[in-house]
């Protein structure tokens, strides 16, 4: 079981979007798929049209009082299921912190999932917090979209910068361009000469899009709708990208 | 609690169109595009994985890639998936992942073989919630069973399935209460490959290499032991057509354990049969051993060639592939010799001639001594001596007895063994399980110390062919001495041991167990 985190200290930069078309595109493949959604916002669950809620709450699903496999919906679409996000999440990092050893709390309970699921997105809050730090130790990588800007590069060096500080080196990083708009300057002169916060992001970027910001009419993920399209055609290969680069850090 | 069934018996009449008006005045329901997909089902010839209450299959939906599934037997999800069209015909060339880690132990040595095949045509009916998202499908269901080579087998199916999804437990329960009580269908086996199953003739767990017998004490001897002789002969034609087309390298040990196991019953079930017939297919199946040994022991290297390779220093390791290359081709010639005897009139005359002795009724009156004895009796005599006789032989051995010394006291306990199993049925389960046991201990002992020996040998004999053939450099030499070297090592070790395993077995409390199961003046007293 990979597990894989979208994650950005910033918010408004496509993590929701990456989590289900990139797992939608996992299940498609036949990898049995799950998607958390982390986020008291809830978007994942409104796109796959499941209610934002779990019984008990955050605090019985990190309690271990309920068991997490009981607590997954399945969504429309074969061998993809999603955890419902609750309105509880927002209060995460209180509830993490009443347990032994709080930053491996999310690592833990994810562990009864390894013979059920080959992929398990974790579409995270923004911010960095408890819960973040939860979700490094969890996660095999981190998706982290990035929009080609200035503030957003630096908030990425932030972050590369305190994966390195912590233990967290079998952690792989994995940035990539979002909501890249070509009709600005700045975006263009970052893709075309990309800075040096930028070395690592991967070569595949998803651009700005209306069919993307769609999916939230359509309430599915976009690849249920087109293949054809450049973002749904960017969505694969960023995920045919990402799996090459998993497979390359396994060996 | 038993499960409620998901899986009901369509009455062709109700088409979807009507299915779904029903469905709509209870709760709101939208027709999903049709599927089209065709699923092939695999296990070991001897049923490994549905004894193990697992199923494995591989499954092509039109337009999308195909995929290889394993799953509990009862399971309504598709267990664990890997993405590849067939699948290979031997677990460990499984593509990496959780499936082949589970299915690898499970298969052993055994090739999977395709059992049976079923196309569906499948429209799915989405039961939604007031967000319109599915909470539940209804599967309506076309299947055609065909067999694994693609004909067509039993008629044209339809069924109506209840496939729940994930977390929504009412709208399925809703749906199988519609089913069965509002529509009345006939509710089906849960598992979709048992009516496929039977369509192809095939009874999932109906081979095993066992003999499973059940016999009379009182019955005579001589048809008790055409019975057992006849089961043999069922083993040896279940594994004729696998041993003949290589498909794995079980066929032909089963049917070599059947067939030596029919010679022990011929040479020591004595006074039951003429001894001139006796001794017409004592000679036949002495040949049927005889033509089907060299095939076994390539086999039998090239299973071991693997653990060859990991007992030699890590530097040697890639020097030893030439004897991996020379064994496969002299497998693959063996095997060639193999198929050439069963196809002569040797071979079908034998087994013909064996069938119609087997059937014909035995003679009511005998002159032979055992015949019409009871085979109770005959069984525990036989037993008895053969007891006595694997005893004397190990009691005689010390460290200055010869190999050959304990190579006889294997092929006693061999028959020892064989003549229990053939009887196992007359005694109590428990205590016969007890003395297989200890009897295994010791002929595990007794076999790793022989094939060792044979293997040093035959390896020493491989080398100098090799080299004599141009097909082993220096490097390769050098290996294969280091590889003898270890086999040497380990076949003194098993030697070292063997005085303990035959305390073991000879030990009285062993003794007395024999004695009362089947010494015959102690089992008259009692």
């Amino acid at each position: 079981m990979k597990v894989l985190a979208c994650y950005n200290i910033k918010g408004g930069v496509g993590k929701t979007t990456t989590a289900v078309n990139l797992a939608y595109l996992a299940a498609q493949e036949g990898a049995r798929t799950l998607v958390w959604d982390l986020d008291p916002q809830a978007a994942a669950s409104f796109y796959f049209r499941i209610e934002p809620k779990v019984k008990g709450g955050g605090r019985r699903l990190f309690g271990g009082k309920r068991r997490i496999i009981n607590a997954i919906k399945g969504t429309d679409y074969e061998r993809l299921d999603l955890l419902p996000a609750d309105f509880s999440f927002r209060n995460l990092d209180l509830q993490l912190n009443r347990h032994k050893k709080p930053l491996r709390r999310l690592q833990k309970i994810l562990k009864p999932l390894r013979a059920s699921y080959d992929y398990v997105f974790l579409d995270c809050a923004p911010s960095i917090s408890l819960v973040s730090e939860n979700v490094f130790y969890a996660a095999d990588a981190l998706l982290v979209p990035t929009i080609p800007t200035t503030l957003s590069l630096r908030t990425l060096r932030q972050l590369v910068k305190f994966c390195a500080k912590r233990d967290l080196s079998e952690l792989v990083l994995l940035p990539f361009f979002s909501m890249v708009d070509r009709r600005k300057g700045l975006h263009r002169l970052i893709l075309e000469h990309p800075p040096k916060a930028a070395t690592g992001v991967l070569g595949t970027y998803i651009p700005y899009a209306s069919d993307i910001e769609k999916m939230g009419l359509r309430r599915a993920p976009l690849l249920a709708h087109t293949e054809r399209s450049p973002s749904a055609l960017a969505y694969q290969s960023l995920w045919h990208e990402i799996r090459k680069r998993l497979e390359g850090a396994d060996r | 609690m038993t499960t409620p069934t998901n899986r009901f018996a369509l009455d062709a009449r109700l088409t979807a169109k009507r299915i779904m008006a029903r469905i709509n005045q209870m709760m709101p329901c939208a027709a999903e595009a049709l599927r089209v997909s065709e699923s092939t089902y695999y296990d070991s010839f001897d049923w490994r994985l549905f004894a193990a209450g697992k199923i494995f299959e591989s499954r092509q939906v039109k337009g999308e890639p195909p995929t290889l599934h394993l799953r509990e037997s009862g399971a309504d999800d598709d267990g664990m998936v890997a993405p590849a069209a067939a699948p290979p015909r031997f677990a460990p060339d499984l593509p990496t992942g959780a499936l082949r880690r589970m299915l690898a132990p499970l298969l052993g040595v055994r090739a999977l073989l395709p059992v049976a095949r079923a196309r569906r045509r499948t429209t799915p009916l989405a039961i939604l919630d007031q967000n319109k998202k599915t909470v539940a499908r209804l599967l309506i269901v076309e299947e055609q069973t065909l067999s694994p080579g693609g004909r067509k087998r039993g008629k044209r199916k339809h069924e109506l399935i209840v496939a729940p999804v994930r977390g929504y437990p009412k709208p399925a329960r809703r749906l199988r209460t519609f089913c069965g009580k509002e529509l009345g269908l006939e509710p089906l086996p849960e598992d979709p490959w048992s009516n496929v199953l039977a369509d192809c003739g095939v009874t999932p767990g109906g081979y095993s290499s066992k003999l499973d017998l059940r016999l009379d004490p009182g019955a005579r001897a001589d048809s008790a032991t055409k019975i057992v002789l006849w089961r043999l002969l069922e083993i040896m034609q279940a594994n004729e057509d696998g041993m003949r087309r290589d498909l794995d390298s079980e066929f032909v040990h089963d049917f070599r354990v059947a067939v030596r196991r029919t010679r022990t019953a011929l040479s020591q079930i004595k006074g039951v049969f003429p001894v001139a017939r006796v001794n017409r297919f004592r000679a036949g199946f002495a040949w049927l051993q005889q033509i089907t040994g060299p095939t076994r022991d390539m086999d039998v290297y090239l299973l071991k060639y693997d653990g060859y390779r990991r007992s030699i220093e890590p530097r040697l390791r890639p020097a030893l592939q030439p004897l991996r290359d020379f064994i496969e081709a002299r497998q693959r010639h063996e095997q060639r010799q193999l198929v050439h005897h069963l196809r002569s009139k040797r071979y079908q005359r034998l087994l013909a001639d064996w069938k119609d002795f087997l059937a014909a009724a035995v003679p009511e009156r005998t002159r032979l001594r055992n015949a019409t004895r009871p085979v109770g009796d005959v069984a525990d005599e036989r037993i008895w001596r053969m007891y006595r006789r694997a005893i004397e032989e190990g009691s005689a051995i010390d460290d200055k007895s010869p190999p050959e010394a304990l190579h006889e006291l294997r092929k006693t306990c061999k028959k020892l063994r064989y003549l229990i199993e053939f009887f196992q049925c007359l005694y109590p389960e428990d205590d016969t399980a007890k003395i297989l046991a200890s009897l295994k201990r010791l002929q595990d002992n007794l076999g790793d110390f022989q094939d060792l020996q044979v293997q040093t040998h035959t390896l020493r004999q491989f080398s100098s062919e090799m080299q004599a053939a141009g097909r082993a450099g220096l490097e390769t030499v050098v290996a294969m001495n280091a590889l003898v070297e270890t086999l040497a090592t380990r076949q003194r070790a098993a030697q070292a041991e063997f005085q303990a395993r035959f305390d073991k077995f000879s030990r009285p409390a062993v003794q007395k167990r024999f004695e009362t199961l089947f010494r015959p003046d102690t089992k008259a007293a009692a």
